[in-house]
């Protein structure tokens, strides 16, 4: 059958079409791209610093009450030397408003933020004060701007800071005068509670039930750094911790019956322990099998003059930076009360403050009893 | 012949009134994503003893017992990890001793996944591939037990052997572990 004019003319562009398509069909048959090998320099450019770690929807709950089982920590005895053993009833991370422990399984709360994530990192020592070590580096979500979470109000003092030595002028903390909550990384949804509670069991019976919670834990920018120095581990502690409500309560063996809570409301810790390889801290077993933790001394740091003070020169101003921004331990409670009891009544203790606290020298070793 | 490809042309069209349509939850979530795994793990650990252990032997001094029977009062007879963190000839080792028990756990995922939205408006701002491990929904432990002690020498065998245990923790039971553990390089690309 052969095509007449008209008939032609209406099947051409169908017909140039159907060409189209086919050679359109056959084009992805022509692309010769293939996967190719990264080069080095543009490997080079990917500075995957760290790994960050999120962790989404978390839920953590252990424990004989919760889930059935065993959960036990012994080996301590008490005065008249019998065995006491903590019976974990229940161990749980979750969201918040658990309602001391009652509301986790359903309640979950995500751990770091994916653009403020937990961090572990291999850095270099010279930017940390830490020269010629390569340092690693667990560190919390960090801080949203480098700051302390502590407002204070400083007051001129001239004074001698010890009896018998010279007169000094300076600033001191006259109190906390507020809180910047613009630090924080970690939002309402991302913080945790968490608690544990137990049993103590005395000589295989449970005496005493105690709990522990707390509320809306935040640790941003917290972190530890750990290197090698000298045959030994040592290591530089930041630890911030943030929660609005920290409690303990016991109740009767069988976790009912339980007395007044002790509530301490509003937390803040802000704890810098060492002070990079200047002021190291380590963690030690002794030769005999005891523990020890050290957080090293300032002594002989700078030479000393016939008065005993430091000799002018770069090892006195190193002091000077110590002591004028060197590490401090902030903490501030903003209530601390028993069974709810409001402010200016019998069974409330207002708030405290620690400000400015440097610990300059500290050595902790375990003994046998 | 026009006739026959008129024909096929008039039927065309009826293969493709399907048009796409957006899956519903449910059925996405029947959607198994390619390239993942899924684990399941069981794992003992000296649950008849450590590997040091051979009472046969005399030279082997009697706190390093093979038996782990429940009748047995030996107690030292499982896995031992001894760190020094500081000098070793002059500093003791914090240790982790009679490592025994049983972890087993069913459905740990492992897959890749590619974050661009979620997570309070992170996920916008991140548009990166993450490392996803989901977590088992429970850990069983089997008479899990570990100690936590100080000690003078790396190994009870050794000369001037002297260790003081601070706490045991033993576990039977199941534990539970929800959600996503996601894993993702850091930095400034």
């Amino acid at each position: 059958m052969a095509l007449k004019g008209r008939e032609l003319n209406m099947w051409m562009p169908i017909m140039i079409n159907i060409r189209n398509t086919i050679i359109l069909m056959a084009l992805p048959s022509m692309v010769t791209a293939d996967l190719i090998p990264l080069t080095d320099s543009t490997l080079k450019k990917i500075d995957g610093e760290g790994i960050g770690i999120v962790l989404e929807d978390f839920v953590f709950q252990a424990g004989e009450q919760a889930n059935g089982g065993t959960f036990e920590i012994s080996g301590l005895e008490n005065s008249s030397g019998a065995p006491v053993v903590f019976g974990i009833s229940q161990f749980y991370v979750s969201g918040s408003n658990s309602n001391r422990g009652t509301n986790v399984i359903n309640n979950p709360v995500n751990l770091g933020r994916l653009l403020y994530p937990y961090n572990i990192e291999l850095r270099d020592g010279d930017d940390l004060g830490i020269t010629d070590k390569a340092v690693l580096e667990l560190a919390a979500p960090e801080k949203l701007v480098d700051e302390s979470y502590f407002q204070v109000s400083k007051e001129n003092r001239t004074e001698r800071r010890f009896p018998g030595q010279q007169v000094a002028s300076g600033q001191r903390v006259d109190s906390i005068s507020g809180f910047n909550n613009s630090i924080f990384s970690s939002r309402a949804g991302e913080k945790a509670d968490l608690g544990i509670r137990f049993d103590l069991e005395v000589n295989g019976s449970n005496a005493q039930s105690l709990e522990n919670h707390i509320k809306d834990l935040a640790i941003d920018g917290s972190y530890v750094r750990l290197w090698g120095g000298g045959n030994r581990v040592e290591a530089e502690i930041n630890l911030n911790i943030y929660a609005s409500q920290l409690e303990f309560r016991a109740c009767n063996s069988s976790g009912a019956n339980c007395g007044d809570s002790v509530y301490f409301n509003d937390i803040g810790i802000e704890s810098q322990i060492g002070d990079g390889s200047y002021q190291p801290v380590t963690f030690e077993v002794t030769p005999d099998g005891q523990f020890s933790f050290l957080v090293g001394s300032l002594e002989g740091k700078c030479v000393t003059n016939a008065t005993g003070g430091c000799v002018a020169g770069a090892d006195k101003n190193r002091l000077i930076e110590y002591y004028e921004s060197g590490p401090t331990t902030n903490t501030y409670i903003g209530n601390i009360n028993i069974g709810g009891a409001a402010v200016n009544t019998p069974g409330n203790f207002g708030s405290s403050t620690i400000s400015n606290l440097q610990i300059q020298y500290l050595e902790v070793t375990s003994h046998d009893l | 012949m026009i006739k026959k490809i008129m024909i096929i042309l008039c039927f065309m069209p009826t293969f493709y009134v399907f048009a796409l349509e957006p899956l519903a939850e449910d059925e996405l979530q029947k959607v198994l994503g390619q390239g993942g795994v899924y684990l399941s793990g069981d794992i003992t650990i000296n649950e008849n003893g450590g590997p040091l252990n051979d009472a046969s032997d005399a030279s082997t001094p009697a706190i390093w017992q093979a038996n782990c029977s429940g009748a047995s009062t030996n107690k030292r007879c499982g896995a031992r990890i001894a760190v020094n963190a500081g000098d070793g000839a002059n500093s003791g080792w914090l240790v982790l001793d009679n490592i025994r028990g049983r972890f087993s756990f069913e459905g740990m995922t492992l897959k890749t996944r590619t974050i661009n939205d979620g997570f309070s408006g992170d996920g916008v701002l991140f548009d990166n591939d993450v490392l996803e491990i989901g977590l088992p929904n429970k850990v069983s432990y089997g008479d899990v037990s570990y100690t936590l002690a100080n000690s003078s020498k790396a190994r009870p065998t050794d000369v001037g052997f002297n260790q003081t245990d601070i706490l045991n923790v033993k576990v039977d039971g199941d534990v539970t572990m929800r959600g996503n553990l996601l894993l993702f390089p850091t930095g400034t690309p």
